[in-house]
């Protein structure tokens, strides 16, 4: 309990949560292995919820709209997946596969959903830390969309 | 329109029951300003959310070498500055009024000292904010692909 509570802090979203609610999201976590090969996630389908890695390897591809398939990143221990997912269970953008046997924590969006609606002192905590988010992925959007703009006026 | 409908418009308040919007309007406060009035100003920390009841605003801002830039017009049944009730951020632009306007205003205290005794309202308004960041960052990395 001590690891899967310890493995949670890391978790950005849950970085200003009170260690009481740490570990009662501890609880309601489990643990699965995945072969290689396995989907932890399948592209287009609805998030279960949040994977941290604790150990293996996992590759992440996308599928485009012609039908090709490409590898975008390699995720491994620590790494955090579908931190999002745990709020809204938004479709996956990406799969995720085992490319060795890996060992992930999960959190799934059902648990989540029941555990803030008991405490929904804890949505309160999680909101500033995605508004944060939200207003840095804002400013990175402006920004790149002001710097297009003037790379087209100098051309 | 009263001002119950008027925050029942603002996407972040989409979740919320209808108790919760109407505490709500009784904790927003009518504003007018005057041609020429700044409603915000860029830089300086947001009050909280505006909704134009009647009037017009332009919406300004200096880059950094200086230069003003008009970057748009808001009128009757705009909203702005709707996340600064969740985090009184400082603003990215100036807004002044060009007309007579009128606004309702929820400044972000009064949103945060209702949050403290309703914290189930928070639940409601999670969802809205992740959409927003999802939004946002599909736009971006569209944005960055494309180059």
């Amino acid at each position: 309990m001590v690891k899967k509570e310890a493995a949670l802090e890391k978790v950005p979203l849950f970085s200003r949560l009170n260690k009481r609610f740490v570990k009662g999201l501890a609880e309601i976590c489990s643990e699965r292995v995945f072969k290689p090969g396995d989907a932890l996630m399948k592209q287009g389908e609805e998030g279960i919820g949040l994977f941290i890695i604790v150990s293996g390897t996992v590759k992440v591809v996308k599928t485009g709209p012609d039908g090709a398939t490409v590898e975008i990143a390699q995720n491994g221990p620590g790494d955090v997946m579908g931190e999002l997912a745990v709020i809204d269970g938004y479709a996956r953008t990406a799969s995720v596969i085992a490319v060795e046997k890996t060992t992930c924590l999960c959190l799934a969006s059902w648990e989540f959903n029941a555990f803030i609606k008991a405490h929904p002192e804890v949505a309160m905590e999680i909101l500033p830390v995605v508004v944060k988010r939200f207003r840095e992925t804002n400013a990175s959007l402006m920004a790149l969309r002001e710097t297009k703009k003037d790379g087209g006026k100098k051309s | 329109m009263n001002k119950e409908e008027m925050l029942s418009k603002v996407g972040l308040f989409a979740g919320l029951n209808r108790k919760y919007v109407k505490a709500l309007a009784a904790v927003c406060a009518e504003r007018e300003f005057k041609k020429g009035d700044y409603l915000m100003k860029q830089d300086e920390s947001g009050i909280g959310l505006f909704i134009i009841i009647e009037g017009s605003v332009r919406v300004v801002k200096t880059d950094s070498s200086g230069n003003e830039v008009e970057v748009g017009h808001n009128g009757s049944g705009d909203i702005m500055g709707e996340m600064t009730v969740l985090d009184g951020a400082s603003r990215s632009a100036s807004v002044i009024a060009e007309s007579p306007t009128t606004c309702l205003i929820l400044a972000s205290w009064e949103f945060n000292s209702f949050l403290k005794v309703h914290p189930e309202v928070a639940l409601d308004v999670l969802p809205f904010v992740v959409k927003k960041f999802r939004e946002t960052n599909e736009a971006l990395v569209g944005l960055k692909n494309a180059t």
